[in-house]
């Protein structure tokens, strides 16, 4: 058996290491460190994740926590991906409405959009998911066959949600310092593209504001992405095939693991913090001194 | 003093809603099966959460404003905090709610770790709506009552909601809103009974995760899905107009 396949070997050994140590961890796990037994990174047996499991086997492709294989990496490609396609879409579909709404500030349409957008916001994720399994999902399957779950449909559903975020984000923006284009506005003829050139070069902190906080929504992003994605643990090869994101991960795996997967849970929830502080941070300096 | 006490009708109100939603926990009510019970338990832990997430969001907000002077670095570590909470995602705050409240500080899966969680979702949004709408205000008056020896929490709790109770109102209505909306957090850490509520510690089911179990693990629960979305969309159309109406009843002048 040990010379069948690596993998197999690899995973087998991880197998028996969990198992003697739940032996071990039932004997002595009521005490298994206090407070830092409920950290993420350590089990309520008093384990560490990152000691117990080798980085071979968190680094991997290879999520099936039955048998003691817990790779990240599925999870994280599938939230990246879904990151990828999502923000440009969103970015300028947003800019283009939030264009269009300053073009027309006078008239009496733009109050009425704009309320429109708040209370887009305003709606919870999970009721655009249900309207996006009753519309999308067929959508998307009629036109392009095979289930309709796939990385196109949670793509169009999260910009469904995102845009209007973005929208009344760079609206706002632009509103703040419109003193600095009027002039240019009515001067010049400018097209929506030099528009953007010239607010990008102007307004960088409120693009890149803007752009980090989208990524940490779109990442972090649960239930809509659960419903549209279909959450099959595969990195996905094509745009029409399923994936499983992170917090999808997290979301449904949580209500039955135990031990060492719900260890392996929080790790993951623990690196999905470290991306989006790492993101996060980046900007700080350059936010709160602007 | 009963005349006085009449016109704010308001207090009325209030004082209402806290009876019977203490009433309720006396008496409790027999409701198997039905969706009176999530219902319950959805207001009384987005309600909570709102009410206990605003009074630290309103003294954060008067720091912002420059009117409750922090040590240096008290101060920059209350603006790295409202930024951060801002981009957590809504799932992991679920986490840290499920492994603070519900583990750490044992309160296992109740209203009251979901509230606090929900306190930790509400926190920045609630932050940053106070800071928006009441910075003008309060900056301005701040300082001139400062020079009257008016305290920044006396000036802060006693004067400024003189004037501005509409505006309070409007962020504390978006703030219902928001943590209305929010299934991530809460379906860690509120567990999934539908019984009704029979006590502060007691596991509820949200209307928002109800609606997320009908809609992916219930077979054929999709057309009680839609019914409750659209429910909890009109009660979220009523709560934007609300504040905009009563802002004409609360406001001064």
């Amino acid at each position: 058996m040990n010379s069948e396949n690596p993998q197999a070997t690899a995973s087998s050994r991880a197998v028996v290491h969990y198992l003697r140590d739940e032996q071990e961890a039932s004997r002595g796990g009521a005490e298994g460190g206090g407070f830092s037994s409920v950290s993420g990174l350590k089990d309520r047996g008093g384990r560490y994740l990152f000691e117990e499991i080798p980085p071979g086997n968190w680094l991997s492709f290879d999520w099936r926590p039955n048998v003691g294989a817990f790779g990240f990496g599925t999870a994280l490609t599938g939230s990246f991906l879904l990151v990828l396609t999502t923000l440009p879409l969103s970015l300028l579909a947003g800019w283009f409405i939030s264009v269009q709404l300053v073009d027309n500030r006078k008239s009496w349409l733009n109050p009425v959009i704009v309320s429109v957008l708040e209370v887009w916001i305003s709606l919870p994720s999970v009721i655009i998911g249900v309207w996006a399994i009753i519309e999308v999902i067929p959508l998307v399957r009629d036109t392009f066959g095979g289930t309709g779950y796939s990385v196109l449909a949670a793509t169009i559903g999260l910009t469904i949600f995102i845009t209007p975020t973005c929208t009344l984000l760079f609206y706002r923006s632009y509103l703040t310092h419109l003193d600095q284009y009027q002039g240019l506005e009515s001067s010049f003829q400018m097209t929506v593209l030099s528009r953007s050139e010239l607010f990008i070069k102007s307004q960088p902190t409120a693009v890149i504001g803007t752009i980090n906080y989208i990524f940490c929504r779109i990442f972090g992003e649960t239930m809509v992405v659960l419903m549209l994605s279909g959450n099959s643990v595969q990195v996905p090869g094509d745009l029409l095939e399923g994936f499983r994101s992170l917090t999808a991960t997290i979301a449904l795996e949580m209500s039955y693991a135990t031990g060492m997967h719900e260890t392996a849970l929080f790790a993951l929830a623990t690196a999905a913090i470290v991306i989006i502080l790492t993101v996060l941070l980046a900007q700080y300096r350059r936010l709160t001194s602007a | 003093m009963l005349r006085v006490v009449r016109r704010q009708w308001i207090l009325w109100l209030y004082l209402l809603m806290t009876v019977s939603i203490i009433a309720a926990f006396f008496k409790p009510l027999h409701f198997e099966h039905t969706t009176a019970g999530i219902i319950v338990g959805t207001i009384i832990t987005t309600v909570g959460a709102v009410l206990l997430a605003a009074l630290p969001a309103y003294l954060v907000a008067g720091v912002l404003a420059g009117i409750i002077r922090l040590p240096g670095w008290l101060q920059s570590l209350t603006l790295i905090s409202v930024y951060i909470l801002a981009g957590m995602p809504s799932i992991i705050l679920g986490i840290i709610g499920f492994l603070l409240f519900c583990n750490a500080l044992g309160f296992g899966w109740s209203m009251l770790s979901a509230m606090l969680t929900l306190l930790l979702l509400l926190y920045p949004t609630l932050v940053t709506a106070f800071s928006q709408m009441l910075r003008p205000f309060n900056q301005q008056y701040g300082t001139a009552a400062a020079s009257f020896g008016v305290g920044p929490l006396e000036f802060l709790f006693r004067l400024s909601p003189a004037y501005q109770k509409g505006k309070i109102v409007d962020v504390l209505v978006l703030g219902w809103a928001t943590s209305l909306g929010d299934t991530a957090a809460v379906m860690l850490t509120c567990g999934a009974l539908t019984a009704f509520p029979e006590s502060i510690m007691d596991s509820v089911r949200l209307l928002n995760f109800h609606v997320f179990l009908l809609a992916m693990e219930v077979p054929g629960g999709m057309p009680e899905a839609r019914s409750l979305s659209l429910l909890l969309i009109i009660f979220l159309l009523f709560l934007f107009i609300v504040p905009r109406v009563a802002q004409r009843y609360l406001s001064e002048g």
